[in-house]
């Protein structure tokens, strides 16, 4: 906790999220109040300006400047959207956000409209999210009731609504332009920027689109200051961010802390190392869209520029810790299938770049990889990446370029030696029982769902290397370390 | 598990984290133990469900504040142990350690 710094989540576990009474002790629309009652649009952009916040939904394009936009756009009718679609595998900082404060979001929203001139906000949350969503329709009740939201609220002139918007489970819906496509009831497909969503967005309208994590930073600001936020990170990279530790960390979970922290301290120190006490050998940061940084990187500094350098992306803040039973090769297999999978199939490049890419991978996993592979996914990569109108495919070959910038020597190992060193990949490993250390109980023989280890009682085991599916449940199962994996 | 901390409150407070992650390692079936429990006693104490306190890995949690101030932090707890916390720390006055 003492390396945290909890802004974002400030009431998280602290407060009972389905009490608006909570909410106000804890402070809550008290930044709405004073930015209704004192201050003028434009002091309010200048504040978040000033605070250095950028957007945390992992472009981390400056917020204060989006606003600004959006704000100067003409026309009489705008629109605040929340984006809470929240897509990338392994990431729920914005679910608990939502789930644990969620009129910290309404705030900020409301907060934005009143800055760009927008008198009504939708929040788009994935439909996956079911308590945030029944969290958040609670709390625009409440607000509405108390008139925190609504005409003329808190007796200012100022009329501000939101309602919800349901996404249904498509991953690019998340991406801004897709999102406003879904909203206005079309099939959620990219399209070219500019025109920017700040200059014409939802139906055409100016439209401000924040990430959760965003919105919910607006009123600490308002109500501390830009000054009390920007003494927290780096030069360019201010503030806080909220971060999903997942897969081996040891002590998973969200934590909180100032941009400019050295990942070694998140992954090795907050996140107590890996849990299953193997040596850490890299993260994944950015999900889909992001690209793994190994150990001997460690000391980067989690800032917007510095991850980028190393090839991968802040992203929205999953950090997945792997340690060495991560075959790189199966991480790259697996996000980049996610990403095929999502893809919209508007560019070509995309759409079937990224299947042959994954057709490669497959052939390299399961032990059919050919010299020329590993040049033709680069070429690939890189034309994925030029040709692609949208975030997802322009980052969807990271994963795979980061994995081989860092550990091609895993590819080649696949490819030419037909070895999977992290014992991942189910072609290339065959599980084996020692003789000398089973005592014939049979346990494994019972566990094992594809019926392939016989012996007799008493008896030293054996595994049926044709019928073995590879799963690793003997193993698991043995209480005597009797069964290997090679 | 045992955790502990300071804050200024004037009544005992029980806090039951219940966003996802919690609900998802049994917290429901916590907070039913907790009802239960002070129920049985006659216990006069909010009970709160609270959001996600960040340490999933350690749910569910289970924060009992004293009125004295002081703040306690259980981890994974199970429904079974609710039983000790009701007596030993909300009666007695002592917080549980494992």
């Amino acid at each position: 906790m003492a390396k945290q710094k909890r802004i974002v989540l400030r009431n998280c576990g602290v407060i009972d999220p389905e009490s608006l009474d909570d909410y106000l002790d804890a402070g809550g629309y008290k930044a709405l109040e004073k930015v209704l009652g004192d201050m003028p649009p434009q002091q309010v952009i200048d504040e978040v300006t000033k605070s250095g916040l950028r957007g945390r939904g992992g472009a981390g394009f400056p917020t204060g400047v989006k606003w600004n936009l959006a704000r100067k756009s003409p026309g009489s009718q705008k629109y605040v959207i929340c984006n809470a679609d929240e897509g990338d595998p392994g990431a729920f900082m914005d679910r608990s956000v939502l789930e644990s404060d969620p009129h910290s979001v309404i705030e900020g929203m409301v907060i934005a409209g009143y800055a760009i001139g927008a008198t009504e906000g939708f929040i788009y949350v994935r439909a996956e999210y079911p308590m945030a969503v029944k969290r958040l329709e609670l709390a625009l009740a409440q607000a509405k009731e108390k008139g925190f939201i609504g005409d003329n609220m808190l007796n200012y002139n100022f009329d501000f609504d939101i309602s919800i918007r349901q996404g249904a489970g498509a991953f690019v819906c998340g991406e801004e332009t897709a999102l406003m496509m879904s909203i206005e009831g079309k099939r959620g497909m990219p399209r070219v920027r500019p025109p920017f969503p700040a200059q014409s967005g939802l139906w055409g309208r100016p439209t401000n689109i924040n990430n959760v994590e965003t919105f919910a930073n607006v009123p600490w600001i308002i109500m501390n200051g830009a000054n009390a936020y920007n003494i927290y990170g780096t030069e360019k990279s201010k503030g806080t961010k909220v971060f999903a530790l997942a897969g081996k960390a040891a002590r998973t979970g969200l934590v909180e802390v100032p941009m400019g922290i050295p990942i070694k301290e998140i992954v090795l120190e907050i996140g107590g190392g890996t849990s299953t006490g193997l040596a850490f050998k890299a993260v994944q940061m950015g999900g889909p869209s992001g690209g793994v940084i190994p150990a001997s990187l460690a000391d980067t500094p989690v800032d917007y520029e510095s991850i980028t350098q190393t090839g991968a992306i802040m992203g929205s803040g999953g950090l997945i810790v792997m340690d060495e039973s991560s075959c790189m090769v199966d991480i790259a297999k697996f996000f980049l299938n996610f990403t095929q999978d999502e893809s919209c199939g508007k560019c070509t490049f995309c759409r079937l770049g990224t299947l042959r890419m994954m057709e490669i991978l497959e052939r390299i996993a399961g032990g059919k990889g050919k010299e020329e592979d590993l040049a033709l996914l680069e070429e690939l990569a890189r034309d994925v990446k030029r040709a692609s109108l949208c975030g997802l495919g322009q980052t969807a070959p990271n994963p795979v370029l980061t994995t081989l910038k860092y550990f091609r020597n895993e590819y080649e190992a696949h490819i030419y030696e037909k070895k999977c060193q992290a014992k991942k990949c189910q072609a290339l490993i065959t599980y084996e029982i020692i003789s000398d250390k089973c005592p014939g109980c049979g346990l494994c023989a019972k566990y094992c769902p594809a019926d392939a280890i016989s012996g007799k009682k008493k008896e030293p085991y054996s595994i049926n290397t044709e019928k073995c599916i590879r799963c690793g449940l003997c193993m698991s199962t043995c209480r005597l370390g009797a069964i290997t994996v090679h | 598990m045992l955790l502990e901390g300071n804050k200024k409150v004037g009544n005992w407070v029980v806090k039951v984290g219940l966003a996802s992650c919690g609900i998802a390692a049994g917290g429901r079936k916590v907070w039913d133990a907790l009802q239960t429990g002070l129920h049985n006693r006659g216990l006069n104490i909010e009970l709160k469900q609270t959001g996600c306190m960040g340490m999933c890995y350690k749910e569910v949690l289970v924060e009992v504040s004293s009125p004295e101030g002081g703040q306690v932090f259980y981890g994974r707890v199970q429904p079974e142990q609710v039983e000790r916390i009701v007596t030993e720390h909300l009666i007695n006055g002592k917080p549980v350690t494992e």
